[in-house]
């Protein structure tokens, strides 16, 4: 008797510190980085609301929130705002929302990971990848302001890598940090993440509104450029890679049906440049972003994790060609470029079917875990026929050129 | 009470301590790096396939695995933990598919020692001195010996010339050596006075 005492005394006590943890979260802090620069006049301003990975209960309850609340604080700031709610963001979504003009500000919610060796977090998409930790760099100078809502908050700023990302001179940005290892939901007691919505609504108020969006230089895009890269074998939704010009997004391979490319052959594929990612940018020591013109410019390919016998793709690269003020710089590649993973990919291997799941709760997690070891014995699900492979032994995991 | 019951109850209490109630993680499955294997099934559950990506990404047996061998966050902390410069990262990053081989290399060596049916009769370091393999293997990554090599991982930090020789070996510079050994394989590097 006296053992279930001190038992129930044991959880009451637990459960109690940790309501009481909870009940102080709902830590935010505000960075601001100032900058002589200025931000994109914008007209239509935009702010976004994303959902990566999240139950859907959630989702429901924090669009509400985001469609009501949030418009109507921002509404406050300036009528013209507007809010995008993404329920399902995938990161080709929010470098998307990001690369748009009349972005101001992006919102984002989603289960984080923590990884063992840097001791940081990273936030997952909705399609399970996660966000790579130059995601910010999509952004325009018309963006304002951020905020990723997770576990662990404190360490999405080194992550994120805010302090770089922040101090590129296209204006004055707001961070809104979190400070919550584990950050409450509506469904405890305490909704934290409601109570940081809400303090990054009052805080905007209050710094937004002397900044006029209507304000600030005009976005020009005289200089922009253009990415060109010819390939095929790009499955879509498979392993999406990310293009980068100087360590800046420009747009994603492979994430959906209009960035890749399942016919017998070679097509191109274009993204637009704008032109601040013909600057390399460098973090310097004392936290200082300098800015200089390369005399040739990096572009690379890559996904946002290695995932370790994942769901990956091999490309085919047959040139890439780099417009810009500088002219045009193109490199061939024959063979082409073969990108991946294996020596050899594999064929004729099929994609497992999710079998139709038992209503039995208790017999559909056994399902579920039958299909589950069945699947994960597929290291690869690849494309095409072997020939035109052959020809092309693998050349690298990552696209890598300077032109 | 006996020190039976007094560990139940521990245990418990642990196990509560541990389940990070009301984490936006940890609300309908523990921590995700701890159990990805139940992201996956809760994600299947749910019927969205899309969801049972997760898994891999998490990547149970090895979480800390990516880390390295993925492109490492241009940030002022990550650099001076691993005590090298900003500049480091970034030749790093743009050198990632190289030192991603070197990774894996260096990966494969130790794995494929550690299975080592003979090894695991040795009960002094000195014993490996005299190993053929072991020997290759050191000189392969710039050590004078196996002892050598033994020697220096032993050591709480890995001095700067050995870190040079490794760096020298394998074609990559002392930054990005030291960024590998730190963030791939938890080796810290001897800090310069």
């Amino acid at each position: 008797m006296k053992v279930y005492l001190y038992l129930f005394l044991g959880i009451v006590l637990n459960c109690g510190c940790e309501l009481s943890a909870q009940a102080f979260g709902g830590k935010m802090a505000p960075l601001v980085y100032s900058n002589h620069s200025s931000n994109w006049r914008v007209s239509s301003p935009k702010v976004v609301v994303a959902f990566g990975l999240l139950q859907e209960s959630l989702i429901k309850h924090y669009t509400k929130t985001a469609s009501s609340y949030v418009q109507h604080q921002l509404s406050e700031i300036n009528p013209a705002i507007q809010v995008q709610i993404i329920p399902k963001a995938r990161g080709q979504d929010i470098v998307n929302a990001l690369m748009d003009r009349d972005t101001v500000g992006l919102i984002f919610i989603s289960h984080t990971f923590k990884t063992s060796n840097t001791q940081s977090t990273i936030l997952v998409g909705a399609d399970g990848l996660t966000l790579p930790s130059n995601i910010l760099s999509a952004a325009t100078p018309a963006f304002r302001f951020a905020s990723f809502l997770g576990c662990h908050g404190s360490t999405l700023l080194g992550q994120y890598e805010i302090n770089f990302q922040f101090r590129k001179p296209f204006g004055s940005k707001i961070f809104y940090e979190t400070k919550d290892t584990y950050l409450s939901t509506k469904l405890t007691l305490v909704d934290n993440v409601d109570k940081i919505i809400k303090k990054v609504m009052k805080d905007l108020q209050t710094r937004l509104s002397p900044i006029d969006l209507l304000q600030g230089v005009e976005p020009d895009f005289t200089n922009d450029g253009k990415l060109t890269i010819r390939v095929k074998d790009v499955y879509p939704q498979l392993e999406p890679r990310y293009v980068q010009v100087n360590d800046q997004i420009i747009g994603l391979l492979g994430s959906g049906a209009e960035n890749s490319n399942l016919d017998k052959d070679y097509r191109d594929l274009s993204f637009r440049v704008p032109f601040y990612a013909f600057q390399d940018f460098d973090l310097e020591e004392g936290g200082q972003v300098t800015s200089s013109e390369p005399s040739c410019h990096d572009v690379r390919i890559l996904a946002a994790e290695l995932t370790p016998g994942g769901l990956v793709d091999n490309y085919l690269i047959q040139s890439s060609v780099l417009e810009g003020p500088f002219g045009l710089r193109r490199r061939d590649y024959l063979p082409s470029w073969h990108l991946g993973d294996q020596e050899l990919p594999i064929f004729d291997e099929v994609k497992p079917t999710p079998p139709v799941w038992l209503k039995s709760r208790k017999k559909r997690r056994k399902q579920v875990q039958e299909f589950l070891i069945k699947s994960l014995r597929f290291e690869e699900w690849l494309d095409r026929a072997p020939d035109p492979w052959i020809a092309s032994p693998l050349k690298a995991r990552f696209y890598r050129d300077c032109l | 009470m006996t020190s039976k019951n007094k560990f139940s109850i521990l245990a418990i209490l642990l196990t509560l301590a541990t389940t990070q109630t009301g984490c936006i993680v940890g609300f309908l499955f523990p921590p995700l790096w701890l159990v990805s294997g139940g992201v996956l099934i809760v994600g299947a559950i749910e019927g969205d396939g899309d969801l049972l990506t997760l898994g891999w990404v998490l990547d149970t047996k090895n979480p800390g695995r990516a880390d390295a061998l993925n492109e490492i966050p241009m940030s002022e902390e990550y650099a001076k933990t691993a005590l090298v410069k900003i500049k480091d990262i970034k030749s790093y990053n743009r050198d990632l598919e190289k030192i991603r081989g070197v990774g894996i290399d260096l990966a494969n060596d130790i794995r494929s020692q550690m299975q080592r049916q003979d090894l695991r009769q040795i009960t002094r370091i000195e014993q490996l001195s005299h190993d053929a393999q072991i020997d290759r293997l050191a000189s392969k990554y710039g050590f004078e010996s196996g002892e050598a090599l033994f020697n220096s991982f032993s050591q709480k930090e890995l001095p700067g010339k050995t870190i040079a020789a490794f760096a020298k070996n394998m074609d990559i510079t002392e930054g990005q050596a030291k960024l590998l050994l730190f963030y791939g394989f938890g080796v810290k590097s001897e800090a310069v006075q």
